[in-house]
């Protein structure tokens, strides 16, 4: 005891010591964030400039000289200090955004997971984009009726909208190569595409109608004709798919072998493309650095740099842009939005979206082959503990397949096609109906790790109690759950998140879940002869007057059916520093840089 | 090697169990303390309707009430499911106690035998079963854990008995398996040559028989001063494997699944989720290892003293 306290004096003096080391660290830091946000201040200046005095690129950069000349004199005075000054423009200039995982690869007809189309919709050019629609209170939708050429200028439909001429945009290169972009990269990349099917560009080309190589003409450099295209509302829509950048043949072609013909090992891993950002550099598992594209001529992204951080522990994310070291947090859960929300600096963006929170079910295999179970499901469901509880406010009450978030929700007044509420003791008699009195089991499949997935199964598991059902849980993989839900092996329900349809448009919404011959993604294993004559019926159907009806009828008789569980709509959601803004919301969720900037 | 005589075996169980002359200890209070929450888990709902405690039901989510602090209707607040963390830790502990045992009597169990007939027939058998417990021995505790549920996985081998469980219990017990196989063997090593054994061989008693009824009584000091340590090690195993998720499926109750959830909230200020899980476990460890450390007192070489 007696040792103990002589050993008093010099512990204190230890951590007097470190608490001393600690404060010099923190004011060597808190200097530094002064001089960044100078210089904020200074670029905002620049910028405001850039867009009040002149549009010419000749005069911008007369101004931005002699701005950033005057004040660097006015603030900084030595060498040493103009240069962090240099860097710190770029560094106002350059967006960091944390990400959950590493992008997987970089071939645009094998993307699947969100964040690698995120990617490659951004450092791929697509023939066409969305234009940004009327701002929304600090945000814009994508205005999913207007579209802007990008690697196509312009196209003319035939009149029985069988043939479309393409008209490619002129002076564009690969920035990486200094090759230009010629018609012969158009064919080449359809017919890769068709190539390297049948999923990603093969089956979106498919869907417009192209199946053949032989059915693009090339009339000349410039233009090309498609012949025998699929009348549908969605060409367009499908033709902004992030699988469709143009590529350039020629770097490809290059790193081809006998064994590899279209460079598909070479692609994952390389990049041969002209988005409005290319890929700079690409550390594995760390950090992928894009630049703006030197070469394209027209509107020009604020942003030069994006940094995406692979940064795994969704904790981490948050506290790096609650710290500023990031720009833009992904992947943040329900908790971790409502903390970002009330930090300083923070601000979390919340935009109905058509995000569809669904339970699917497994209608070909007991219990839920029963269709008045089903419905007696939908009636169990507590659909307010959802959406307010589990999502905490930031979505709405789901009202079957079409999201009512979604232009034709109201279009086509299907408000009225909607059956379910929180009813358990119409539940009960359902149940009985079905002949369940007194309960049944199943299981629920889900992914492991994702809090989502197990906030919503526990929910809906102490909700189903109360009916005598008794839901047992089983965390799978991600793959696991591909294979549970193509294979339809999964045993009574499976959830998997958010299910976002990228084209907003019910012909879409069915032939990718309803048809039962050919739906890309019939998870439910549900099937209709109606439903699959009403979408024979409307596919080439391109007028909404011509559609409502039809789909009417259709969405009226798959709610009646409940295949799944419509629990909600849920909020787009974005945690990022507050300067950031023109954030626009594109329907495939996919985050578009090109009109990020720091006026937020 | 000392031999104890049954009066002195009964004594030790009688202090180990119930109290040595110098009065209770913090730790035996806190063992029986743990022990009796493990008995009552299932029906703490039952009892809060008794006594004015709050309890809810461990499994039933408030998804309007998630992640908020301790307070008088929740004494240890909730995690982000909303689901009530004083009662999940209190129904956790009969988990956590009930596999450590199970997983620990497997293992013990089968590492006693293997030990004493390993001793007892040395040679081939005890150069066997000691290669046998360096391999099992090499591999770190989370990477056996890690490596059993992959090759257990995928098949469905339990029958009704909860699959994660029973992964949990073979890999408790595939560690403990070579800890008592050593200590047994080395206790009982000497004894070979002793003349009681000599005598039970001369008198015919076959060598199981001089294996269960000589052998083994002489290893069970040994083996209850390790029974609560390797109980410890048990709770610590079960947790740290249901940490990285593996074993108890959410949303059941367990306490490494439970500091798991809070684990990323506490950079945010949310320190409760894991804080009161984690607290049980360290205070289970510490009872438990204060009865190992009181067993191996009595049973040492004229042991006596309190």
């Amino acid at each position: 005891m007696k040792m103990l306290w002589k050993r008093v004096p010099s512990a204190i003096a230890v951590v007097a010591a470190l608490a001393m080391i600690a404060v010099a660290c923190g004011g060597t830091e808190t200097v530094t964030v002064t001089e960044e946000v100078v210089v904020t201040s200074i670029v905002t200046e620049v910028v405001t400039e850039e867009v009040v005095v002149t549009e010419t690129e000749t005069v911008i950069e007369e101004v931005v000289v002699t701005e950033t000349e005057t004040v660097i004199e006015e603030v900084v005075v030595t060498e040493t200090e103009t240069v962090e000054v240099m860097v710190d423009d770029s560094e106002a200039r350059t967006l960091r955004i944390a990400i959950a995982d590493d992008v997987e690869q970089l071939d645009p007809a094998l993307g699947s997971a969100q964040l690698t189309n995120l990617v490659l919709k951004n450092v791929y050019m697509q023939p066409v984009q969305y234009r940004p629609g009327p701002d929304a209170g600090g945000f814009s939708y994508a205005d999913t009726t207007s579209f802007e050429g990008q690697w196509i200028e312009s196209w003319d439909f035939s009149d029985d909208f069988q043939t479309i001429t393409l008209r490619l945009r002129q002076n564009l290169t690969f920035p990486t190569s200094g090759n230009p972009v010629t018609a012969d990269d158009a064919i080449y990349t359809i017919n890769r595409a068709l190539a390297t099917g049948p999923a990603g560009p093969a089956w979106v080309w498919g869907n417009i109608g192209v199946t053949s190589i032989d059915q693009i003409e090339r009339v000349d450099d410039r233009t090309l004709i498609v012949h025998n295209a699929r009348p549908s509302t969605i060409v367009l829509p499908l033709m902004r798919d992030q699988t469709m950048g143009i590529m350039d043949s020629v770097t490809i072609q290059a790193n081809s072998t006998e064994d590899d013909p279209w460079g598909r090992d070479w692609l994952k891993q390389n990049y041969a493309g002209n988005g409005r950002y290319v890929v700079d550099s690409w550390e594995r598992g760390s950090r992928m650095v894009l630049k703006r594209n030197p070469t394209w001529t027209g509107f020009q992204p604020y942003f030069e740099t994006v940094e995406l951080l692979t940064v795994p522990e969704a904790a981490n994310r948050l506290a790096l842009l609650q710290s500023g070291d990031v720009d833009i947090a992904l992947d943040l859960s329900v908790q971790q939005l409502a903390t970002a929300a009330g930090s300083d600096g923070v601000k979390v963006l919340s935009v109905p979206d058509r995000n569809g929170i669904n339970v699917l079910m497994n209608n070909q295999a007991p219990p839920f082959d029963n269709v008045t179970l089903r419905k007696a499901m939908s009636y169990a469901v507590d659909y307010n503990a959802i959406v307010n509880g589990v999502l905490d406010g930031q979505a709405v009450p789901s009202q079957g397949p079409i999201s009512v978030n979604s232009r034709f929700f109201d279009l086509y007044n299907l408000e009225d096609a909607w059956l379910y509420e929180h009813d358990p003791d119409r539940a009960r008699e359902l149940m009985a109906e079905a002949g369940y009195p007194d309960g049944f089991e199943f299981e629920m499949v889900i992914r492991q790790n994702v809090p989502l997935d197990e906030a919503v199964a526990t929910n809906l598991k102490a909700q189903f109690a109360d009916l005598g059902i008794d839901m047992s849980i089983r965390p799978v993989t991600g793959a696991e759950m591909f294979d549970e839900l193509f294979g339809l092996t999964y045993g009574g329900m499976a959830f998997r998140g958010g299910l976002l349809d990228y084209v907003d448009d019910p012909y879409y919404q069915f032939f990718l879940w309803w048809d039962s011959q050919d739906a890309a993604i019939n998870w439910t294993g549900f099937v209709d002869a109606r439903i699959d004559e009403i979408l024979d019926e409307t596919a080439s159907v391109v007028s909404d007057p011509g559609r409502r009806e039809p789909y009417r009828e259709a969405v009226t008789r798959l709610v009646d059916a409940a295949p799944m569980l419509w629990l909600a709509n849920a909020n787009y959601t974005l945690a990022m520093r507050e300067d950031i803004g023109g954030f626009t919301l594109h329907p495939d969720g996919l985050l578009w840089f090109a009109t990020l900037n720091r006026a937020g | 090697m000392t031999t104890i005589s049954p009066q002195r075996e009964r004594r030790v169980l009688a202090r180990t169990l119930v109290g040595p002359t110098a009065g209770i200890t913090i730790r035996r209070s806190l063992f029986f303390f743990m022990l009796f929450l493990a008995v009552i888990g299932p029906w703490i709902e039952t009892i809060g309707q008794w006594i004015p405690i709050p309890v809810y039901d461990p499994l039933r989510p408030d998804p309007f009430n998630p992640v908020s602090p301790p307070s008088a209707e929740h004494w240890f607040g909730t995690d982000t499911l909303g689901l009530d963390i004083f009662t999940r830790v209190i129904v956790a502990t009969r988990v956590d106690f009930t596999l450590a045992l199970i997983g620990v009597m497997l293992g013990g169990g089968l590492g006693c035998l293997a030990g004493a007939w390993s001793a007892y027939r040395r040679g081939w058998v005890d150069m066997i079963a000691l290669r046998i417990v360096e391999v099992v021995q090499s591999f770190p505790v989370l990477l056996l854990g890690l490596a059993l549920f992959a090759a257990l996985g995928p098949l469905d081998i339990f029958g009704p008995v909860d699959h994660g469980m029973a992964v949990l219990v073979i890999a408790i017990a595939m560690v403990n398996f070579p800890l008592y196989l050593r200590q047994v063997r080395s206790v009982l090593l000497p004894l070979t040559e002793a003349e009681f054994v000599q005598a039970a061989k001369c008198a015919g008693l076959g060598a199981w028989g001089i294996v269960w009824n000589h052998f083994i009584p002489n290893a069970r000091g040994q083996i209850l001063a390790l029974f609560p340590l390797t109980c410890a090690y048990a709770i610590q195993i079960i947790a740290g494997l249901s940490f990285i998720g593996l074993g108890i499926e959410p949303p059941n109750p367990e306490w490494g699944s439970m500091i798991k959830t809070g684990a990323t909230l506490i950079v945010q200020g949310h320190w409760w989720v894991s804080v009161f899980p984690g607290a049980f476990i360290v205070l289970s460890v510490y009872s438990l290892t204060g009865f190992s450390a009181r067993s191996e007192t009595l049973v040492g070489p004229g042991g006596t003293s309190a």
